[in-house]
């Protein structure tokens, strides 16, 4: 038979019940996260889920019989149910009271928690196993991928994946200039234009095009890419670079710089090496590489480094918070060497799709 | 733009004349379609669609607000098109508002019916959870990554398929609240309704060449028309919604033609659509 999630809460409820009887604490509240469960357990009216009847009938049962009360608790605030026990056996509380009520809960008490303790309810991003939020080991990378030629218009263009963040980039020329004040004689105009979709964010975002934060990102991969390209080859020429968001998780600026490389190598832009680019930061005093979204809105430093790996030269570095230098030079020595394992997969990538260009050619 | 010598014009134009064109189609033959579920996990239902070298994908999102007090019964669904510069350069900066904003007028017109809701393609009433209270306000982005025409047929196709592919949270309101302003809810995070998405229309669009009209016309086709007239028609055959567009005006006889026409091609595009959808959707149980 499928069990349905309402029907693991009842049983879950159900199991819980049965321990808290044998153990005889006297007056109990329970917070449970499903309304459904709630609703069931405290409605005096008759019975009528037929699919947990057994366990509703058990748990009204011990609920009528011992001085217990159960309410519901907003799943964001699900924290608190393992928060506070942890909390008052801390401190010795005997006896904690609180309103479970949406949005006035989560600042209040957050305050009062850390009016006694700061560090209380800070979050772990390292477990004391040394693994990340997402499973990963510190100085490990989400799963990269690219593919390149994924758009069929323009005139190179790639798919960069590192987890859960995807960009896609194209790469427009070189071609004539567009805008004639702009040209210039002695080298190739580079344009880059960075956008993020609609849905990219987890909450939608309402007005994506031309902030700040878009223009700055334009204007990084602008300059880490136009360090590689050799522009001088192309005077009186224009190149775009277009980058877009599909999913963002973290990562970006690299993502960008990545998959631009991508597209630009199959383009067949001439450049002086590849532009590859990583981030680390550092959380719970270790340094962590590639962090995800979660990880870089923590508010530790995050360190991005762009990297010509085989010219061993750094083009692009931003971090922002503090960090002592001794700990800034691991954290950008992971960096880089983040870098350079990303430079390698896009070496086999290109490969590659070299390989597929020859067989395809018969040669 | 698309810059084209006079010898090539030549050459489209007569191909269509003749019912052959230049990737060898007939005139009224689609590319093949190509549909993708599930692409964007943070979304509550995504799908991309690809004919030939146009790619597009729908998302659609699902956010608890407030029903529109003169329809306290219905949820509110609002669509937005993004044209990004990957698809072509000219859509730089804010080069490709302009069409963005006509897209999603025309899906709007064609999918979603009138101001009271009637003759949408989604049952809006489904989207309410508390009467006049709360509603799901559903938003489905469209973006337009590669451009290769036929814009808006690819766009209708993605959001049908992006549809059947949302699963909106189950709510569970507080059954102590009675006559509260603001009810407490329980969005669940594990239980999900799917849409009811038959009713959803397809849109085809039929550009006029000279004397004859195409479907799934590509960019340098598109570049020699004279109109466009796209229609959005259910699986009952009703025409949802009609746009015309391009300069040249055109015989009234022909129009009703053309939905003639369209009604006929639509049948085949929803049964290819709805396959297409259901294998995507095999594919994502299965992984």
């Amino acid at each position: 038979m499928k069990t349905e999630p309402h029907m693991a809460e009842m049983k879950a409820v159900e199991w819980a019940s049965a321990i808290v009887g044998d153990l005889k604490l006297g007056k109990v509240v329970w917070l449970c996260d499903s309304m459904n469960t709630v609703n069931t357990v405290t409605s005096k009216e008759e019975l009528c889920v037929w699919d947990t009847f057994l366990e509703a009938t058990i748990i009204r049962g011990r609920f009528e019989a011992n001085p217990w009360t159960m309410q519901w608790i907003n799943r964001d605030q699900n924290y608190l149910v393992d928060a506070f026990p942890k909390f008052t056996l801390k401190n010795n509380f005997t006896f904690l009271k609180f309103d479970v009520r949406r949005d006035v809960i989560s600042p209040c008490v957050k305050n009062f928690l850390q009016s006694f303790k700061p560090s209380f309810i800070e979050m772990e991003y390292v477990s004391p196993e040394g693994l990340r939020l997402d499973g990963r080991r510190p100085m490990e990378m989400r799963q990269i991928r690219g593919e390149i030629g994924a758009l069929a218009k323009a005139d190179g263009s790639a798919v960069f994946e590192m987890g859960n963040t995807k960009v896609i980039a194209a790469v427009y020329g070189p071609r004539e200039v567009q805008n004639r004040s702009q040209q210039m004689n002695e080298q190739a105009l580079v344009r880059c234009e960075y956008s993020m979709a609609n849905f990219s964010t987890g909450d939608r975002m309402r007005k994506p095009k031309g902030d700040r934060r878009s223009t700055e990102i334009s204007l990084v991969i602008r300059q880490a890419m136009e360090a590689c390209i050799l522009t001088h080859l192309m005077p009186r020429s224009q190149i775009d670079i277009f980058v877009q968001v599909l999913q963002a998780d973290g990562g970006i600026r690299s993502a960008c710089i990545n998959a631009a490389t991508l597209a630009l190598a199959d383009a067949g832009i001439p450049m002086r090496d590849l532009v590859t680019s990583c981030s680390a930061g550092y959380l719970n005093s270790t340094a962590l590489l590639d962090l995800n979204y979660v990880e870089d809105s923590a508010g530790g430093p995050d360190v991005t480094v762009g990297y010509l790996p085989k010219l061993d030269k750094v083009t692009l570095l931003q971090m922002d918070a503090k960090l002592p230098l001794d700990i800034f030079e691991n954290v950008m020595q992971l960096a880089t060497e983040g870098c350079k394992a990303v430079a390698n997969y896009i070496r086999e990538i290109l490969l590659e799709n070299t390989k597929q260009l020859e067989s395809r050619r018969g040669v | 733009m698309v810059g084209l010598s006079l010898g090539e014009k030549h050459f489209i134009q007569g191909g269509i004349a003749q019912d052959l064109r230049c990737d060898g189609r007939k005139r009224l033959t689609y590319r093949p379609i190509y549909v993708e579920t599930g692409v964007i996990p943070q979304a509550n239902g995504s799908a991309r669609v690809r004919m030939g070298a146009t790619d597009v994908i729908a998302s659609v999102k699902a956010e608890l607000g407030k029903p529109n007090p003169f329809q306290p019964d219905k949820g509110k669904v609002s669509i937005f098109v993004d044209c990004s510069p990957t698809a072509a350069p000219t859509f730089e900066g804010r080069g490709g508002e302009e069409l963005s904003t006509e897209l999603s007028a025309a899906l709007h017109r064609c999918l979603l019916g009138g101001k009271s809701g009637a003759g949408a393609g989604i049952d809006l009433s489904s989207l309410v959870v508390v009467e006049g209270k709360i509603c799901w306000d559903l938003y489905i982005d469209g973006l337009v990554v590669s451009s290769d025409g036929n814009l808006l047929d690819a766009l209708g196709a993605a959001i049908k398929a992006a549809l059947s592919n949302t699963g909106i949270p189950r709510v569970s309101v507080a059954a102590s609240a009675p006559g509260d302003d603001e009810p407490e809810v329980d969005i669940s995070d594990e239980e999900f309704l799917q849409f009811d998405t038959s009713g959803v229309p397809v849109i085809v669009t039929l550009t006029k060449v000279g004397k004859h009209y195409i479907v799934d016309a590509t960019t340098e086709e598109e570049s020699q028309m004279s109109s466009a007239v796209s229609i959005s028609i259910n699986r009952q055959g009703h025409i949802c919604g009609l746009t015309k567009r391009g300069g040249a005006g055109v015989d009234p006889s022909i129009i009703l033609d053309m939905i003639s026409v369209a009604k006929h091609v639509s049948e085949q595009l929803l049964n290819q659509l709805d396959s297409e959808i259901a294998a995507a959707e095999a594919v994502n149980e299965e992984s």
